[in-house]
């Protein structure tokens, strides 16, 4: 009898755990169903919903659905106090109940991002407590939860109705700056700028915006901000040619000429502002002259390397010259006219310092296209330059500067075949090459190995060729070996028989050193090079 | 097939799909530069794969509406997107990106996607034995060439714009409206996407261009998640259709032997649809 009892027992405790496991599962459902017409603005259906599930919500057990149920009873009190086809008093009434609600959840869930940003919203309604509503949405915004940038938005518009116009700038650059694509944050700070009046903000934001990628919404913004404002547009200009020399851009300047962006900036080349730069910065599209002859883009510029700083106007022209000479190099060898124009352009703006890069990059052109002769002449230009750029980095102890630089002239003189200088050893490719090797290697033994500098295996090869000029076949054929055995190591095979071709073989003299032979020879064999 | 209670929807099979996978798009990277083939050996393929993964991935976040994938689906994608590791003839050759584009087998002419640069003549580090810098290196280009708006707005519009992403479409009669099956919650639309539904109409004999805009979340009823549109206008061979367009231009597609259409995007704007907040801030999830 006691058996049956509890076996009885057992039947009914089990049968009610069902139950009330069925009454769970038909409560989620109905809170789930509620959320999506929630989540649609129907707020009506949602309320039907949760109503008539208001029996099982009084049986479950389950707090996690209980807490569910209240957040969503808040948000149908809320969307009922914003619905303009409820009468005035009921949605009064509405709101205070969702803050009722919203307060209770909040005793439970403490930390939920979503109920204090929708409280936020609710108090921010009433001028008096909108000091409430903003500390809500800060504490919304430290959740840092996955809508944070939402709840830093809403910050930002309180805060511009409070009229703390900064703080809503700090606030929708927030926005803005988790989520590059989030237009009405982008609007938002846009206005606010404007508001402040002040242009150089209105330029950081142009920098800011070229650095976080909206680099077609910058030049968009720039061009309407020069266009809307009257005067001080200096910041904008100069942001305005960052933001064009973005690497991502590969419009070629012939082709920007003749675009609307370009008709449009060319109005206000009378301007007196910024007439005069926008006049020139035009010219440098169409033909880029004597950077010297610049006026507006050379103001204030004494010629100094320091000088060069983000956000000033020589750096900004500077990079959009180097700019545009990448554009057109990339673009083929069709354009590499147009490139030497602009690396030109570059090298003669920093005068006394020259651009490795630049002029690297126009004696490639030149070799790659078999103008020896004007190679030799731009050699001559500005090899001196070049030195004192040198000299620059030494004296900032710039390895990878120094090594640019000892690169650029050693890739130079070995392209003119000049391998030394009888009057001055520095004026020479094996000097420059070996220069170069050296301070990589150093640089190499203090950097991190993802930061090394991999001296290429063709300047090692014109170093080599620079040593048997000389007569110095052993140098020659150990700076050959070394950079093939390093290549077999990685296990580029193709390298080092590139390195260790037959030609060069035979071209070895029989007073090389034993040693390195039987170096050569193995590396030769590892690399399937027959002698 | 119509279902008058909810919204007379009729569901239209395209005839004899036009491209196989519409919106799968195969992501393809091949190391082509010498120096890089030699230095890097065996270990080439598996930089390929590693970078056509992650490009794969970040073009997902550009243009959720479209799949990119890096493995071949098994029915073929419906375009294919390749970037090209080259080199010029420099002694220290420039090392660059080379983008070239298919949709079905017919090739994309990509007019303003220019080369990209990966290494140049001012950075002659180039790891050309190393395959992990190589993949970290391009990556890095990668993403920063991906943030940019600029590159966006060319991908779109040279060739997003002309990959097909359904070659069916569902109507619903009472609100005239043209359902596309794309996952509204994938696709992330902003209010100002578009989408162009083309088809050749058999009597009179035109091509047909639908411009449909007004997209948003299929709510309730078949296709519900979907991506719902209105038309906004259709041409009939360039002509400009102002009367019955939704008869000529679109419920001509319910009839039997309904010829093979195609749905690309027009203009593709991105709205982060953040889970759980309402288009006023409002969070409708806790």
């Amino acid at each position: 009898m006691r058996l049956i009892h509890s076996w009885l027992i057992v039947v009914v405790a089990v049968g009610w755990t069902s139950l009330a496991k069925a009454d769970d599962k038909e409560l989620s459902q109905s809170i789930e169903g509620a959320a999506q017409h929630l989540a649609s603005n129907e707020w009506r259906k949602a309320d039907h919903e949760l109503t008539t599930a208001t029996r099982d919500l009084g049986e479950t057990k389950n707090e996690k659905l209980r807490a569910e149920y209240l957040f969503y009873s808040s948000l149908v009190q809320q969307q009922c106090s914003d619905d303009p086809k409820v009468a005035q008093a009921d949605r009064q009434q509405a709101r205070h109940k969702a803050i009722s609600a919203y307060e209770s959840y909040l005793q439970k869930k403490p930390t939920s991002g979503g109920a204090l940003n929708n409280l936020a919203q609710l108090y921010a309604q009433d001028p008096a407590l909108r000091t409430k509503a903003l500390e809500l949405y800060d504490q919304a915004v430290a959740q840092k939860d996955s809508r944070a940038s939402a709840y830093s938005l809403n910050r930002a518009k309180l805060l511009k109705d409070m009229g703390l116009g900064e703080r809503a700038l700090q606030s929708s650059r927030a926005a803005v700056q988790g989520d590059r694509r989030n237009t009405a944050a982008l609007s938002l700070t846009l206005d606010l700028l404007q508001q402040g009046g002040k242009t150089a903000d209105i330029a950081d934001f142009l920098h800011q915006l070229n650095a976080s990628g909206s680099v077609q919404r910058s030049l968009d913004t720039g061009l309407e901000e020069i266009e809307r404002l009257k005067s001080a547009r200096e910041p904008v200009l100069i942001a305005l040619a960052e933001s064009l020399a973005n690497p991502t851009l590969t419009e070629l300047p012939d082709s920007f000429v003749k675009s609307d962006f370009a008709s449009r900036l060319s109005k206000h080349a009378e301007d007196q502002d910024i007439g005069v730069g926008v006049q020139e910065l035009l010219q440098l599209y169409r033909q880029p002259g004597k950077p010297l002859s610049l006026v507006w883009w050379r103001h204030d510029f004494f010629g100094g390397e320091e000088e060069f700083r983000p956000k000033t106007r020589v750096n900004a022209l500077l990079n959009l010259a180097r700019a545009l000479g990448d554009r057109c190099r990339l673009a083929g060898k069709e354009h590499y006219e147009c490139a030497e124009g602009y690396y030109r352009f570059a090298i003669d703006f920093t005068g006394a310092t020259a651009d490795p890069g630049a002029f690297l990059s126009l004696a490639e052109i030149y070799v790659n296209t078999g103008r020896q002769a004007e190679l030799a002449t731009v050699a001559k230009q500005y090899e001196q330059a070049l030195f004192r750029g040198k000299m620059t980095a030494y004296g900032r102890e710039n390895k990878p500067k120094i090594y640019q630089f000892h690169l650029a002239l050693g890739m130079m003189y070995a392209y003119l075949g000049k391998w030394s200088d009888p009057h001055w050893e520095a004026a020479g490719a094996v000097f420059q090459l070996k220069h170069a090797q050296d301070t990589a290697a150093e640089y190499n033994q203090s950097g991190h190995a993802a930061d090394r500098i991999q001296f290429p295996v063709e300047a090692a090869a014109f170093l080599s060729d620079g040593y048997a000029k000389l007569g110095a076949s052993n140098d020659s054929a150990r700076v050959r070996v070394e950079a093939a055995e390093a290549s077999l190591e990685a296990g580029d095979k193709e390298s080092a028989a590139d390195l260790l071709n037959a030609d060069w073989w035979k071209s070895l003299p029989a007073t090389v050193d034993a040693a390195l032979l039987n170096r050569v020879a193995a590396a030769s064999v590892k690399a399937g090079v027959v002698h | 097939m119509k279902i008058r209670n909810c919204g007379a929807l009729a569901l239209l099979l395209a005839a004899g799909a036009v491209s196989a996978g519409p919106g799968q798009v195969l992501v393809v990277v091949k190391i082509d530069s010498v120096k890089f083939q030699k230095g890097l050996q065996q270990s080439a393929g598996t930089a390929e794969a590693a970078i056509a993964k992650k490009l794969a991935a970040q073009l997902q976040v550009l243009f959720p509406p479209l799949e990119w994938t890096a493995t071949a689906p098994a029915d073929g994608a419906a375009a294919t997107f390749s970037a090209t590791l080259q080199q010029d003839d420099f002694a220290i050759p420039n090392i660059s990106l080379h983008w070239t584009a298919k949709v079905g087998e017919s090739d994309l002419a990509l007019r303003d996607l220019h080369d990209w640069p990966v290494y140049q003549v001012g950075n002659v580090d180039r790891p050309y034995r190393n395959a992990d810098r190589l993949v970290g290196d391009v990556n890095t280009r990668l993403t920063g060439w991906l943030q940019s708006d600029a590159i966006e707005k060319q991908l779109h519009d040279e060739f997003v714009k002309r990959v097909p992403v359904a070659t069916r479409v569902d109507l619903d009669d009472n609100l005239k409206a043209v359902l596309i099956p794309l996952s509204w919650a994938r696709a992330q639309l902003g209010d100002q996407s578009e989408f162009r539904l083309e088809f050749t109409r058999a009597a009179p004999l035109s091509q047909i261009r639908v411009l449909l805009n007004g997209v948003a979340e299929r709510l309730a009823g078949t296709a519900q998640g979907n991506t719902q549109s209105i038309v906004a206008s259709c041409a009939a061979s360039g002509v400009p259709v102002s009367a019955n367009v939704w008869s000529d231009c679109v419920a001509i597609l319910e009839q039997p032997n309904a010829p093979p259409l195609l749905v690309s995007i027009e203009r593709y704007e991105f709205a982060a649809h953040l889970p759980g907040v309402a288009p006023n801030g409002t969070a409708v999830r806790p």
